[in-house]
């Protein structure tokens, strides 16, 4: 083989080893689209917060509303004014708002998953990577044990009626 | 006739159910309640003090009620204390391993006053 000729040859090898295929950049575009250093330093926080706050505010909202339904049961007794009756049902009324924020930051989070669905399911179409199976961690472990799942999405998945029925 | 002074104890990891379970039962008339917030608060209390009746959710940590329940019916103290879970896990192994452990009855969240008081009079008859 001549310098000239093997010279080639190397050059081709290097180029072809070096060259990106197209394949490569479809997935760094995916996931330069899904923006995962955004993501975990701002999005998911952010989501996070806002989780954290309507959880605070529904039990606020709640433990104002069963503050008045208590006293009400105890006016009962005590044979309280019309007007007393009304301000605790007015203050019901006023804590109820409560929904009213909560449903606003469940929005945000709903907003995020529906932003993120369509970035994923692009890296996943880029990636040819086998996906690896997560190994069960202590807490999904204890979670299976001890049968914790969580309320049913559409209600109960065993009606009190048969629960009834098995316990008879 | 049930003893309207017996302590209850109500075992609940979210303070909302517990108030709610408290003032349905204060409405029945009983008025010696008590609540913990998981199986190990419940279990201590339970030990310390004879409770007449336990009225507990199952998730909570770091001890379920379902091993409050398991725990209970092991030891001699508290074997027959009656328990009634009220719970959100609906699932039919959930409602089976309850019965099998022991528990004398289950409600399913959410539930409403009458289940209360029809499965309180199923325990210690018409009140």
């Amino acid at each position: 083989m001549s310098d000239a000729k093997g010279y080639e040859e190397c050059w081709d090898l290097a180029t072809e080893a070096t060259a990106r295929p197209v394949e490569v950049n479809g997935l760094e575009a995916a996931v330069s689209r899904l923006a995962p250093r955004a993501l975990s330093t701002h999005d998911l926080p952010s989501v996070r917060a806002e989780i954290s706050a309507a959880r605070q505010e529904m039990q606020n909202g709640i433990d104002r509303i069963i503050d008045q339904v208590e006293a009400l049961l105890r006016d009962q007794d005590a044979c309280a004014t019309p007007a007393l009756t009304m301000a605790r049902c007015t203050a019901i009324l006023e804590a109820c708002a409560f929904q009213d924020l909560t449903g606003q930051r469940l929005s945000k989070v709903s907003t995020l998953i529906d932003d993120l669905e369509p970035r994923l399911a692009d890296l996943a179409d880029q990636s040819r990577l086998e996906e690896a199976v997560a190994p069960e961690t202590a807490e999904s472990h204890r979670r299976r044990e001890m049968m914790l799942n969580g309320p049913a999405l559409r209600g109960p998945e065993v009606t009190q009626a048969v629960i009834d029925d098995l316990f008879g | 006739m049930v003893d309207a002074n017996m302590p209850i104890l109500v075992v609940d990891d979210y303070s909302t159910t517990i108030r709610i379970v408290h003032s349905l039962l204060r409405q029945l008339g009983f008025n010696n309640l008590d609540e913990a917030s998981n199986g190990a608060e419940a279990l201590k209390k339970l030990q310390a003090k004879p409770h007449g009746l336990v009225i507990s959710d199952w998730n909570m940590e770091p001890m379920t009620g379902y091993e409050l329940l398991l725990k209970m019916r092991a030891d001699a103290n508290m074997r027959r204390t009656p328990f009634i879970m009220i719970t959100a896990e609906s699932k039919t192994e959930n409602v089976v391993a309850a019965k099998q452990a022991g528990a004398n009855n289950y409600i399913v969240k959410p539930f409403n006053a009458p289940t209360l008081k029809q499965k309180l009079a199923s325990i210690f008859g018409e009140f």
